[in-house]
């Protein structure tokens, strides 16, 4: 008898002792041993892609392995290419992958995607001194509703500034007595391209016309919508989702004549497929370009297969019409998708890590973009990182850092097709002066000089025709 | 509470125990049936097929990637090989024209559509191909191009915006439909080539190959990972050579996976069900070394990895490990190449491997479960066992402890309720046992106060140091004035070895010991004293008997006593006498006498019994009256008499008083009924205790044989014991004893020793000597001499002439003695065979009785008429040896009434004959008369040269002596001294 109530005892103390040690399961979203994984899809390429896998690589190595928390970068290559496919995602397509928890978009695509209901408000999820530390503009981009709500988070943001081959620059400067202060405003650059066609034009006195470009542009909808922002009139002005146009036919005008007439003149180049290429290959000297592709920037010139010679570079603020201190905001930020919980969860404490000062400081410094918290936005912040900086790097996040200080950093809102909408701005300019350009280059080598081929597109009609059909197709987007 | 044989155990550890032992048995059965079941090992090897199968999986898909997808560049390369040389034939270039600078660029531009669809097509990461006319070891620079998709999974973008140029002249970058990388350059340079250039190896196999191998069969998979130089991105390269229509091989075409790229294929993470797995992508070669080309891993590292040595485990290189045994690895081959083409040399390898504690990371678990169960059921199974034991004794002991207590205070413990029914009621039985125990016990000490005859007693328990003694047990042992309250074991003994050793004690025939206690009025007190073991419990008693043992002793003295004198019978005296013999003490020195009446036979032939009676009471009162009181007097039975003098400090007294007896014997005068007087007469003997023994019985045997010897010379006499004499008697008695044995076990043998012909040395016979095997009886003499008082002569004859032939016989037979030789045998001159056994003897032995010469030893007296008769036997020769002569007995006349054949000249005369003149006028006389008598005579005992070459100078005829041959069993030869001196000897003469 006895025994038998002993063992009834065993038995239920090994019961309970059994169920103790099965019985692990804790109620947080996060659990180390059974780590969330997470995957995060960028366009990044080159530097940047290192940068963020290096950084991916460290916080699944130290915070995540704490918190139960694996991340897995995946480039998708380029903006475009990430965008397809994370709407082909998002639609659920044939052959397309599964959502990822986090992917790198613009206010556009993160639009879209918010449209079919996928997108996280992540508002929730951050505290209100959270929330303050990053720099205000970047917040409000994923506000689309303008009920401070935060659908993107903003990790990294680029702008535009002027990069120069400082190497042949000062040999034409020496020469011409051209300054940086030339090339503040965009009239100032125009003026000075044209000297610069015009000096290196006399380099070899028995050939006429073979001037060469000083400047080329990347991101042609930049340079419509910030320049008409610093004219005063902002394109597509977007309140709800909806899109009102103000294409002005005056700003359009500006815009024209200092952009389309300096190119067909051959003053601005656009050869290579990005004017880094330009710059590589020794067709033009200067670009804006985004501050994140600085990196292409390279370190010697090739004029042949077997020619080159190294540059030097430098950085200057971005050319502005005058008028309204505007600079472009640019960059995507992160959109979370819907999921589980611990996935969310996960996802926010990974962009938080992320986007602390050093760490956001050190992923700056490696790819090109700016911090995105207002203590980290500042020189003193990023050269007080410890952060190895490369010279050409500081003096770009020098020059941009300024940037974003001195000026109102603006980014298109997003709406409805309000990509296809800067896809017009994109190339409707820049597509028909490479053309004219073409044809003026054909005709210079039937023996016009320049300014006798290049008068036919230098009339008014020229101007008319390209606004009206580009109004017109800017219209169909607008509500 | 109870008690039991062997080790004594409490309820707790009783309890404790077994359930102890159910707890191993189950923890023995758990861990027994995980073991025989084989459960982790199952769960291992499951880990191990899953790892292998998934490895299998993801070899086939990675194969079918390498092999049908990547590496199959013929549609491509057709198609460059085709442009190019519609391209040389319309510029009428050379292929070398190609190589110079710019001099590619139209061509580059032609197929890059090409070049960047088959990159799409196959979901590569780069696309290249180079221009090299010359050795591509030693060019500087190269033509071509180079182009990447870091996207190559996602849908080729617009515009190419995905594809970047890490190597294409300047010409095509300008043509601008292509972004350059970073890392751009217009040629391919030295340091492109440096480590393992990817592009290399194929070209030279095309050009060794010497067209006799396609541009598929020199088809290289790089076995290392390599950079551009400007750029850090690793990857892995497949390339094929380009060989134009007529055989020139002009470049190189190829597509490239980026090794992060390459990664994704391989997600290490299907491994296992949780990280921890990883992916190599190995090279090895046929002797099984494995070098790692690519790892895909999300927990270790390159450093780690290169850490790790692995090598193939198996036969069949599919498991590997590494040195430390610390990781697994299951392998599966990847056929990249066709057999015999020139890079199937370079074994690929793709191995999914893990820590084994990852590997085996359920059983590890699932055995870490089970111990931590295990452990936890043992640990709260000992908790609870303990409890439960404790709860259990607990009651048992509290009521254990109370009964200790009473026992302390000597009262009736009051066993309080335990609260459990069996157990309360078993105490409360035990209660009413012991008031029934208790009240018994007191009944029967009032009987036992009542009864008249003394008893007292005790207890003595194991283990316990208290004794329970009774009041009266000491004051009747005589110990006045003990405290037997506190009596302790040890000394409750002591007191009683005290009072012992104080009193005379017997043992009784039942086996109790009687105690004669000495009493102050001088009578004395007989106690009985038993003791019986009980378990572990002695219970000693203690009775006063003497009223009985007084009774008893009346009543034996009166059965023991002798009617006629009234003195003890035998019964008596040794009964009393034994009871002094055990004590020394109260003997002190005594002696005992054996008194034997010397006329009594002579007094009841003459006047009758009843007259005899009278005289034999007369000596009883005589020997009653003059003893000391005390002395103990007994008959022994018709004329014996036996006295024991004892207590005396030394024999002095004693002597005094058998002197005053035997003064007193000899004044007694007694009236015959014929009117004489007649004296006492006894003849005595005595023997001293404890000098001569402490033994009644010897005693008794020693006095009897002084008595005897006084009886057997002069009676009337009282003599002493005699130890030596005594020692004599059984010294002779002992060989008579052995004597008689040796003849019924014919311990005896017969030696023979040669005697020797003077004249030659030859053997002329053997004289047959006795030999005894018994320790007291070796010398023959002795054995004679006893045979003669025991009159056994006869026997000795008739052993000697049939044992002594007997063997001489089977000697004989053996051809061990020569058979011309004479036996002497030696034969008692005055005994003589029956004619029975003459007969037998001489049917058993005619065929040497002629040769058989008696040697008649010199006696006192010769009866000359045995000796013819022994002459008239049957087959006898009549020819006698006459033995030691010169030895004394009237030799001379023996030698004549004799006559012999033979004469023998004792040893005393041969010994130092050839000193002693007297000895050789000897034996020159008895040589002298044998000779003119037709006599040998044989000299015996020769023991040296000297004494051999005076007999020989004298002229004896025959030779016996150790000097010449010893006896044996078997006769030995001449000694090789005596030989000698003989044939000098006659050399000499």
């Amino acid at each position: 008898m006895i025994s038998q109530k002993k063992k009834a005892l065993l038995g239920v103390l090994c019961a309970a002792g059994l169920m103790a040690v099965a019985g692990c399961g804790e109620n947080t979203p996060l659990d180390p041993k059974n780590p969330t994984s997470i995957t995060v899809w960028t366009y990044y390429n080159g530097d940047q892609l290192s940068a963020f896998d290096g950084m991916v690589e460290e916080f699944n190595g130290t915070v995540g392995a704490e918190k139960g928390i694996v991340v897995k970068s995946v480039s998708q290559g380029s903006v475009n290419d990430l965008e397809a496919n994370v709407l082909a995602a998002v639609r659920g397509e044939v052959g397309a992958d599964e959502v990822p928890n986090i992917f790198m978009a613009y206010a556009d695509t993160a639009y879209a995607i918010d449209q079919m209901g996928q997108v996280v408000d992540l508002k929730d999820y951050l505290t209100e001194e959270e929330k303050s530390a990053y720099i205000d503009s970047y917040i409000e981009e994923g506000d689309f509703s303008g009920i401070g709500e935060i659908k993107i988070f903003p990790t990294a943001k680029s702008l535009e500034v002027l990069v120069l081959n400082k190497t042949d620059w000062d040999v034409f400067a020496e020469a011409t007595g051209a300054s940086y202060d030339d090339l503040s405003d965009m009239e100032g650059l125009v003026a000075t391209a044209k000297r610069y066609y015009e000096w290196t034009d006399a380099q070899t006195p028995d050939v006429q016309g073979d001037g060469r470009a000083l400047f080329g542009r990347d991101a042609m909808a930049n340079y419509m919508l910030i320049g008409s922002m610093q004219m005063g009139q902002e394109i597509f002005e977007v309140s709800d989702g909806k899109m009102t146009l103000h294409f002005d036919k005056a700003v359009a005008r500006r815009l024209w004549d200092n952009y389309y007439i300096p190119f067909v003149k051959g003053y601005f180049a656009a050869t290579g497929r990005f004017r880094s290429d330009d710059i590589k290959t020794g067709n033009i000297i200067a670009y804006v370009g985004s501050t994140s592709g600085v990196s292409f920037f390279p370190e010697a010139v090739s004029v042949s297969d077997s020619e080159s010679y190294p540059i030097e570079m430098d950085v200057l603020p971005c050319p502005k019409f005058e008028g309204g201190d505007y600079a472009v905001q640019q960059g995507a930020g992160m959109v979370v998708t819907k999921g589980e919980e611990p996935e969310i969860y996960a996802s926010v404490e990974f962009l938080k890590w992320f986007t602390a000062d050093e760490r956001n400081i050190k992923f700056s410094v490696d790819s090109g973009y700016l911090p995105v918290t207002k203590t980290a936005n500042s020189k003193e912040a990023i050269v007080g990182s410890g952060a190895q900086i490369r010279d050409s790097m500081l003096k770009t996040l020098n020059v941009g850092v300024d940037m974003v200080n001195d000026n109102e950093m603006y980014t298109t809102k997003a709406f409805e097709g309000g990509n296809k909408a800067r896809n017009i701005l994109e190339y409707s300019l820049s597509d028909k002066a490479a053309a004219d350009r073409e044809i003026v280059v054909g005709r210079m080598t039937q023996g016009l000089s320049m300014e006798e081929a290049a008068a036919e597109f230098e009339l008014d009609d020229n101007f008319d025709v390209w606004y009206e059909e580009t109004l017109q197709r800017l219209q169909e987007f607008a509500q | 509470m109870s008690e039991r044989k062997g080790k004594e155990r409490t309820i707790f550890w009783m309890a404790l125990r077994s359930l102890l032992a159910v707890l191993a048995v189950e923890m023995l059965l758990m861990v027994g049936s995980l073991v025989a079941g084989g459960v982790i090992q199952t769960l291992n090897r499951n880990s191990q097929d899953i790892l292998a199968k998934q490895v299998e999986n993801r070899c086939s898909y990675l194969a079918n990637n390498m092999v049908l997808d990547w590496s199959n560049l013929s549609a491509i390369t057709d198609k460059v090989n085709t442009r190019t040389q519609e391209f040389l034939d319309a510029e009428n270039m050379t292929p070398e024209d190609l190589g110079r600078e710019g001099g590619s660029v139209p061509l580059i531009n032609e197929v890059c559509q090409d070049l960047i669809d088959t990159m799409y097509g196959k979901q590569v990461s780069g696309v290249f191909m180079l221009i090299c006319t010359e050795p591509a070891d030693t060019a500087e620079t190269m033509q071509g191009i180079y182009l990447r998709d870091l996207d190559p999974t996602s849908m080729p973008s617009d515009l190419h915006a995905d594809i970047l140029v890490e190597r294409a002249p300047v010409g095509v970058v300008r043509a601008g439909y292509l972004a350059t990388d970073t890392g751009w350059q217009p040629v391919f340079s030295v340091e492109d080539s440096a480590a393992q250039p990817f592009f290399y190896k194929p070209y030279r196999a095309a050009v060794e190959g010497k067209g006799g191998l396609s541009a598929e069969a020199c088809g290289y998979w790089t076995t290392e990972t390599y950079s551009l130089s400007g750029d850090d991105r690793e990857a892995l390269a497949y390339s094929q050579p380009l060989i134009l229509p007529d055989g020139t091989v002009y470049g190189v075409l190829g597509v490239e996976v980026l090794s992060d790229y390459l990664r994704t294929l391989l997600p290490s993470g299907e491994l296992l069900e949780k990280d921890g797995g990883s992916y190599m992508l190995a090279c090895g070669t046929e002797e099984g070394t494995i070098t790692p080309v690519l790892l895909s891993s999300e927990t270790m590292s390159r450093e780690m990895l290169e850490e790790l040595d692995f090598t193939f485990a198996d036969q069949k290189n599919t498991v590997m490990t590494d040195k430390d045994n610390k990781y697994y690895g299951a392998v599966r081959n990847i056929v990249l190449y066709s057999r015999n083409a020139p890079f199937d040399a370079d074994k690929w390898y793709l191995a999914g491997f893990a820590k084994r504690d990852d590997l085996f990371a359920f059983s590890i678990l699932v055995t870490r479960t089970l111990m931590f169960s295990f452990v936890g059921t043992i640990l709260i199974g000992l908790i609870g066992i303990f409890l439960v034991s404790y709860h259990l004794s607990k009651p048992i002991h509290m009521l254990s402890g109370e009964v200790e207590k009473a026992k302390q205070m000597g009262t009736l413990p009051s066993l309080p309720s335990t609260g459990i029914r069996e157990i309360d009621q078993f105490s409360g039985a035990i209660e009413r046992l012991q008031q029934e125990v208790t009240d018994s016990a007191t009944r029967f000490m009032q009987i036992i106060k009542m009864s008249s005859v003394d008893l007292a007693g005790y207890e003595l328990k194991e283990g316990s140091d208290r004794v329970y003694v009774t009041d009266n047990y000491f004051p009747l042992m005589g110990a006045e004035n003990v405290d037997i309250e506190n009596l302790t074991v040890d000394k409750f003994r002591e007191i009683k070895m005290e009072v012992k050793r104080n009193l005379t004690a017997r043992i009784a025939e039942d086996g109790s010991t009687i105690y004669t206690m000495p009493q102050e009025n001088g009578r004395v007190r007989y106690l009985r004293s038993s003791t019986t073991q009980d378990g572990n419990r002695l219970v000693g008693l203690l009775e006063d008997v003497t009223a009985a043992t007084m009774e008893k002793k009346q009543i034996e003295r009166e059965r023991d006593s002798d009617i006629l004198t009234k003195l003890y019978g035998r019964q008596g005296f040794r009964r009393e006498a034994e009871e002094l013999f055990i004590q020394p003490g109260v003997m002190k020195h005594a002696a005992l006498v054996m008194i034997d009446l010397d006329n009594l036979k002579t007094t009841n032939d003459r006047f009758g019994h009843n007259f005899g009676d009278l005289y034999i009471q007369a000596a009883a009162r005589c020997f009653q009256e003059n003893t000391p009181e005390g002395t103990l007097c007994a008959r022994m039975g018709g004329d014996e008499f036996i006295i024991l003098f004892y207590g005396f400090d030394d024999r002095e007294q004693i002597r005094e008083c058998l002197d005053r007896l035997y003064r007193a014997i000899g004044e007694v005068d007694f009236i015959l009924p014929d009117g004489k007087n007649m004296g006492l007469s006894a003849s005595g003997g005595y023997a001293w205790y404890p000098e001569d023994t402490s033994d009644l019985s010897m005693l008794i045997k020693y006095a009897d044989f002084a008595m005897y010897q006084v009886k057997r010379m002069k009676k009337g006499q009282l003599r002493e014991f005699d130890h030596k004499a005594w020692e004599q008697q059984m010294s002779e008695d002992q060989s008579r004893i052995e004597f008689h044995q040796m003849l019924e076990t014919r311990k005896i043998t017969y030696h023979y020793q040669p005697i020797f012909r003077a004249g030659d040395g030859e053997i002329f016979g053997y004289e047959a000597l006795m030999r005894v095997d018994v320790p007291s009886l070796r010398n023959p003499e002795i054995v004679l001499q006893i045979a003669k008082e025991e009159g056994m002569m006869g026997e000795i004859e008739k052993l000697t002439m049939f044992m002594a032939s007997e063997r001489y016989v089977e000697l004989l037979d053996q051809g061990l003695v020569s058979p011309e030789a004479h036996l002497f045998l030696n034969s008692i001159a005055n005994e003589d065979m029956t004619e029975e056994d003459e007969r037998q003897y001489h049917e058993r032995f005619a065929r040497i009785q002629d040769r058989v010469v008696v040697e008649i030893t010199e006696t006192e007296n010769l009866e000359i008429e045995l000796i013819r008769k022994k002459s008239r036997a049957e087959g006898f020769t009549g020819i006698f040896a006459l033995d030691d002569y010169g030895s004394g007995y009237n030799s001379e006349l023996n030698l004549l009434a004799l006559n012999p054949h033979y004469v023998k000249v004792d040893v005393t005369i041969v010994r130092d004959i050839d000193v002693d003149e007297n000895k050789q006028q000897v034996v020159r006389n008895i040589v002298e008369y044998g000779h003119t008598r037709d006599m040998q005579i044989i000299a015996e005992g020769i023991e040296t040269g000297a004494e051999l070459t005076k007999l020989l100078e004298l002229g004896v005829d025959l030779l016996q002596g150790y000097f010449l041959a010893r006896p044996g069993a078997v006769p030995p030869a001449l000694s090789e001294d005596a030989r000698l001196l003989l044939w000098e000897q006659r050399q000499n003469s």
